[in-house]
């Protein structure tokens, strides 16, 4: 006797189960696509490329034609997620082999090289034209990142730049909530992220182990201030689009003593010039409360965590209009409102007491946000101009904890070009 | 998966091993986002819910997913339907979860270029390749002290030595599904299967436990043991 699933059972199964709203839609891809299908490449494939890769295997109508990366260990874990890729060791190759014959060149690329080699990568390849999906941050020094942003301009081609907020929905619904007076004066943003590795590559060749460690490099990185928190930042940049004055900061190795000279810890404080102020911690030391940002204002807070997002009201805030559609849920000792993405049509489809966690990942939404743009003509997510203030703000970090710990900043450090 | 992995990783470079580990682990935790299904996010919870979609669409599988399907396909064929990736007409892979994630781990592991490693997962599941860094000799694991055998783990770098067991359900707490009636499994056999691969291993051992004639041979202790050595 055999068994097997067949197509009717697979049609069959689950079928008194509810879809879910909240899951980004790629159904436009097929329609726009249609079987013939977008090439693309992916350049890195480290841990980032290899989540990229890991997407991008199951969405329609997209198909990995390319994968490249210098280092040709790494090529091993990309062509598992992409067999049928043709592998290159760079993507000067790749570009070669395009030029050579164009039926081996990508319809869109995915950059997720190490962030110093993203101006020398974005070089290659914007003369190319395809549009470009690019890792944050745009890269660990002003100069870079400035270059980038001209030569991108100059070019005419989308680059949408993987600030990943941006196309978080729940964070849109938390900006539009804040934008419209929901917690009323900002007072001030904390964020908390907590991770505890050691943030180190692992390689089987000693002397690969250098150029895989790059984040460990304070020449080529802009540490836990530019790789991780610059993502926090881009909310502040995003939601109040003015620019801070001052930073001060600190840094400590208090768990990974192996030779290191980035710390695995840090503190640092953002202000405005209006008071405003946006503290931010990052350790590799510990774990606890993972990642989150609390938006504080005079009449309320928006906690973003996890996947889930919440508005704490004061006691003599105004009653919002929507509130009396939303569900509350203790959280520590505050009664939260719970906010969700797509929040009328959940109300409509009666699911509005559903999960109130985020159904998809970050990097979905992301890819989404991209591929809408390439395919269907949406609107850029998070253009290079979008994204240098937020790349500044964790460069300038990393200046002041390997500094003196201040740094007055001057408006000149948030100008994209000079 | 709710259940505790840990590696053993034996070699003379600490801080890589460290970082090799964490990539190992970063393996399992991505298993478990494209294997549950209690997560929405999860492969296999997109699987399921487009199945049930009114409007049929075209469904794309990651590779890693079609090769998980595949080995699972081939033992429900081998075995005659005792096991099955699918429960209640969802695709439901928490038979071989655990091997899936060890078999990803390890692979992590080799790229790293780990020489020994020693890997399980909620002491069910286990995976390891050159020898024990105390002893020098091939890893050994010891079975349930009623039976008291033990098993030598000598694989190699190249090919790994899976373990996967399976132990029986009392009447208190069946935990198996025999996908042939839909009926809980109550036995007293405990399944051990030696295989290539982890993935291979968890899949027979569940099997194993539905039905036992596919058993290599058996071990009439005070907990009965079936065995299976797949290649």
């Amino acid at each position: 006797m055999t068994h097997s699933f067949n197509r009717r059972e697979f049609m069959s199964a689950a079928s008194g189960m509810a879809a879910v709203s909240l899951l980004p839609d790629f159904s436009f891809l097929s329609s726009h696509l249609g079987a013939v299908g977008m090439p693309v490449a992916v350049l890195g494939c480290g841990k980032r490329g290899r989540q990229i890769l890991d997407e991008l295997a199951t969405l329609p109508a997209v198909e990995v034609i390319a994968i490249a990366d210098v280092d040709s260990g790494r090529i091993k874990g990309g062509k598992r997620r992409a067999p049928q890729a043709k592998s290159y060791s760079g993507h000067l190759e790749l570009l070669a082999a395009a030029k050579k014959d164009p039926s081996l060149g990508p319809n869109a690329w995915f950059v997720a090289t190490p962030t110093h080699t993203h101006r020398a990568v974005l070089e290659a390849l914007l003369p190319y034209g395809s549009p470009i999906f690019l890792e944050a941050p745009l890269a660990h020094t002003l100069e870079d990142a400035r270059a980038i942003v001209k030569m991108v301009e100059e070019s005419g081609v989308p680059v949408h730049v993987g600030f990943e907020q941006r196309t978080n929905p729940l964070f849109v619904r938390a900006r539009a909530i804040i934008r419209s007076g929901g917690i009323r004066d900002m007072i001030g943003i904390s964020a908390h992220w907590h991770d505890k590795t050691s943030w180190r590559a692992s390689s089987p060749d000693p002397a690969r182990e250098k150029a895989r460690n790059w984040k460990l490099n304070p020449l080529l990185a802009a540490g836990l201030s530019g790789e991780v928190c610059s993502h926090d930042f881009d909310i502040m940049c995003w939601l109040t689009r003015k620019r801070p004055t001052r930073v001060m900061a600190s840094g400590a190795t208090r768990l990974h003593r192996d030779g290191r000279s980035t710390p695995d810890t840090v503190q640092l404080s953002f202000n405005w010039k209006n008071g405003i102020r946006f503290d931010h911690e990052a350790t590799l030391a510990n774990s606890f409360g993972g990642n989150y940002i609390d938006i504080f204002g005079t009449h309320g807070t928006v906690r973003l965590s996890d996947g889930q997002a919440w508005l704490f009201k004061e006691d003599d805030a105004a009653t919002l209009g929507w509130e009396v559609y939303a569900t509350r849920e203790q959280v520590q000792n505050d009664n939260g409102i719970i906010l969700r993405a797509d929040a009328t049509k959940l109300a409509k489809q009666g699911k509005l007491n559903e999960s109130s966690k985020m159904q998809d990942s970050l990097l979905r939404y992301a890819l989404k946000g991209f591929l809408g743009m390439v395919v269907d003509a949406g609107a850029n997510p998070c253009t290079v101009v979008d994204a240098y203030p937020a790349t500044a703000m964790g460069i300038l970090g990393s200046q002041a904890i390997q500094g003196d710990g201040v740094l007055a900043l001057e408006a000149d450090n948030f100008a994209a070009s000079l | 998966m709710r259940t505790r992995f840990e590696l053993v990783l034996a070699g003379k470079r600490l801080e890589h091993l460290r970082a090799a580990g964490e990539e190992a682990i970063a393996e399992i935790q991505a298993t478990e986002l494209q294997l549950s299904r209690f997560l929405p996010q999860s492969e296999v919870s997109r699987l399921n819910r487009q199945s049930s979609s009114a409007e049929p669409i075209a469904l794309k599988l990651s590779s890693r997913l079609q090769k998980v399907l595949r080995v699972c396909r081939a033992v429900q064929s081998e075995s005659g339907g005792a096991f099955s990736p699918m429960t209640q007409q969802r695709f439901d892979l928490g038979g071989v979860g655990k091997g899936v994630a060890l078999d990803r781990a390890a692979e992590a592991l080799q790229d790293a270029g780990v020489e020994s490693a020693f890997l399980h997962g909620g002491a069910s599941s286990v995976l390891a390749w050159g020898s024990d860094y105390s002893t020098g000799k091939p890893w050994r694991v010891t079975l349930p002290q009623a039976c008291g055998a033990s098993v030598e783990l000598n694989g190699s770098m190249f090919c790994p030595a899976a373990l996967g067991v399976s132990s029986p359900s009392g009447q208190e707490n069946p935990h198996i599904i025999d996908p042939r009636t839909g009926d809980f499994v109550i036995t007293q056999h405990c399944a051990v299967v030696r295989a290539v691969s982890a993935t291979l291993a968890d899949a027979w051992a569940t099997a194993l436990v539905v039905d036992q004639s596919f058993a290599d041979c058996s071990n009439e202790t005070t907990i009965p043991f079936v065995w299976k050595i797949c290649s």
